[in-house]
């Protein structure tokens, strides 16, 4: 376990010290702030409230899911295994104590920090936006419960990206394939709605759930199978690609 | 029993494998409470309209404003598809005043009250080619839009519930403010501001018109499917809140309801005639009658530096209706101070389409023996508006003449 924990705070020192990082923070800023004034001068000029009674943190969610985090997780997924695997740096990380699949575990607990992270900053950032905007008081517990759902399709794309990267060599051809999965899902969904279910990216707004009066337990279950089936399935592939592949 | 990693790896990506086509066949077959709506409503639609003798439709609605009514409007449609006829009554109440309407619409009579001046006009009409009523579900159009609100709809799907009891199947939906889609919020508040209450509106009703903060506040609906897969009622309510110029808020809300009754039971009967006019149709009221025949003009005007000047006129004849077979003619004289060339001319022959109102399509050859297609809409002040595809400009322009205007209305020579 304290090999795992190493590992893990040593991927996420790395993540940190990545421009990308800095980058996808003050586009997060930038992006909450545009969402804001946006709300704000429709309301102020057309006198109608776009996002409803409060909710300005669901519209920034609703955008920034399907943008710039699939987005910036591509960066750091790719980054984290192609990038190391490209620039050799890998052969360093596994020189460490620690057995293979630690090392991949690691790395995907610390994507999936920088995710969390990402949707708390969001989150964090539309909360106080509303407050200027002034559009009454949001409603922070359904809020909440609705980023954490947002948190695990996100993830299953993410290890997406992470079998994508252990498949091609190059971190370029990665980064574009992994982005031309992501719309051919999404096309994919709009296009044949009957096999939507089979589609990760069909769940991306699946937080919408928990947003009604009416909450459709069922459906919440069965997505979270879903994803659960994606994220062992995914694991399961990846780590075998991580485990064979030469340096 | 000791795996090796990779033994591991494979069968955990295996047992992942499987749990997600479960599950994810699971949901497919469940389906969504919306999938399942919509399915009823095309059902409905292709049972009654298909496979019954007769039925019987009821609708209400009710706008209010601070719990306030401000229009309400409910009527009854009683359908024969088998004997060709319905009956539609129908009471309006707006601003205090009430209206009441009535239509008829049978094989060989059609009588219509006017809601407003309770004066009853009846007119014979000999073998309407009308379709009673048509499935909407079977247009192309409304195919594609379908497919467009599915997309539109999105996750919202789900938040449809289903329910059953007695053999029928129950279908609830509740929207809050905070799960209404921003687009679908923005769109609907948009259309209450400026076209459903706009400001004129609300002036006429005497309500507050909602100028800021507008925002969907809540939309529910419910329906009862029965177990012969008809949707035999149905419920529908939106509330909108805004704030009037004085910023004082306001609920304005919208309640719809339709019930199917009667299948197989209901009896169309017209009211009596007795003591009304009757209008006798010459040939069939969507036709193109006799008293249409003869001579059409429209004027072909030239701007000069100095004013306007008449260049020459363009004649549209009717020489013959008879029957469904209608003859005419086009052609074109210049003022030869202006223009040169010879006009255009020509003549048709072509079979009027009941089923296309007021509008009569046509071939013709132009100059060079190439076949054109036109069309005309004949009008109750006689007038006709004539539209010919592929026009060529037949006025060729002398040099005093900027621009030259001629239009498609052509109006009866009665001389």
């Amino acid at each position: 376990m304290n090999k795992l924990k190493a590992v893990y705070l040593n991927e996420v020192y790395k993540i940190s010290k990545k421009k990308k990082i800095t980058v996808a923070a003050v586009l997060s800023v930038v992006a909450v702030a545009v969402a804001a004034v946006a709300v704000y001068l429709v309301n102020n000029f057309s006198g109608i409230r776009v996002t409803g009674s409060s909710e300005l943190s669901i519209l920034v969610l609703q955008v920034m899911s399907y943008t710039l985090i699939p987005l910036f997780v591509t960066f750091v997924a790719v980054d984290m295994f192609g990038g190391e695997f490209s620039d050799v740096t890998m052969k360093i990380t596994l020189t460490a104590p620690a057995t293979r699949l630690k090392i991949y575990l690691g790395k995907i607990l610390a994507i999936a920090s920088f995710i969390a992270a990402n949707l708390l900053a969001i989150m964090v950032l539309s909360l106080i936006a509303s407050f200027f905007v002034g559009i009454g008081m949001p409603n922070v517990v359904r809020i909440f419960f609705a980023y954490v759902l947002a948190f695990f399709p996100l993830l299953i794309y993410a290890m997406t990206v992470v079998l994508i990267s252990n498949l091609i060599r190059g971190t370029t051809g990665a980064f574009m394939v992994s982005i031309l999965v992501f719309l051919l899902f999404i096309g994919a969904g709009i296009l044949f709605p009957q096999i939507k279910s089979f589609l990760f990216t069909a769940s991306f707004d699946w937080y919408r759930l928990v947003l009604g009066s009416f909450i459709n337990v069922g459906k919440l279950l069965r997505v979270f199978m879903i994803l659960a089936g994606y994220a062992v399935m995914l694991f399961g592939c990846g780590f075998y690609l991580f485990e064979k592949r030469d340096l | 029993m000791n795996l090796s990693k990779k033994s591991t790896a494979v069968l955990s990506a295996v047992v992942g494998a499987a749990v997600l086509a479960t599950s994810a066949l699971a949901d497919a077959l469940i389906g969504s409470g919306y999938y399942s709506l919509k399915q009823a409503i095309k059902t409905t639609s292709a049972t009654l309209i298909n496979e019954t003798d007769n039925f019987t439709v009821s609708g209400k609605i009710v706008m209010k404003v601070d719990g306030k009514e401000i229009f309400v409007s409910e009527g009854t449609m009683k359908y024969d598809i088998a004997g060709g006829q319905y009956v539609e009554e129908s009471t309006t109440t707006e601003m205090d005043e009430t209206s009441e309407s009535y239509i008829y619409n049978g094989p060989d009579l059609y009588i219509h009250k006017d809601s407003r001046g309770n004066n009853y006009a009846t007119t014979r009409v000999k073998g309407s080619e009308e379709k009673l009523i048509e499935d909407f579900f079977q247009r192309e159009d409304v195919q594609d839009a379908e497919k467009i609100v599915d997309a539109f709809v999105g996750s919202m799907q789900d938040l449809i519930q289903t329910d059953e009891n007695d053999g029928k199947k129950l279908y609830i939906g509740n929207l809050t403010d905070t799960s209404v889609p921003p687009l679908v919020n923005a769109l609907s508040s948009f259309f209450l501001k400026y076209a459903a209450l706009s400001e004129y509106t609300a002036e006429n009703y005497g309500v507050p018109h909602p100028k800021a903060n507008i925002y969907v506040q809540d939309v529910s609906g419910k329906a009862v499917e029965n177990s012969g897969g008809i949707l035999e009622s149905l419920i529908l309510s939106a509330a909108f809140v805004g704030d009037d110029k004085d910023g004082n808020s306001h609920t304005y809300s919208v309640e719809i309801s339709a019930n199917v009754t009667s299948i197989n039971a209901t009896a169309v009967e017209p009211i009596s005639t007795e003591g009304l006019k009757i209008q006798a149709a010459a040939e069939n009221r969507l036709s193109l009658g006799k008293k249409y025949e003869g001579l059409y003009k429209s004027e072909v005007v030239g701007e000069t530096a100095d004013g306007f000047v008449k260049l020459g006129e363009q004649f549209f004849e009717i020489t013959s209706v008879d029957g469904a077979t209608v003859t005419g003619r086009y052609y074109e004289i210049y003022n030869p101070e202006y223009l040169t060339g010879d006009g255009k001319s020509f003549t048709f022959t072509t079979i009027q389409n009941h089923d296309d109102w007021n509008r009569i399509s046509f071939e013709y050859a132009d100059e060079n023996g190439d076949s054109k297609k036109g069309e005309f809409f004949y009008y109750d002040a006689a007038n006709i508006q004539l539209h010919l595809y592929a026009q060529n400009n037949a006025y060729g322009r002398a040099d005093q003449i900027v621009r030259t205007f001629s239009d498609s209305n052509f109006a009866r020579v009665f001389e």
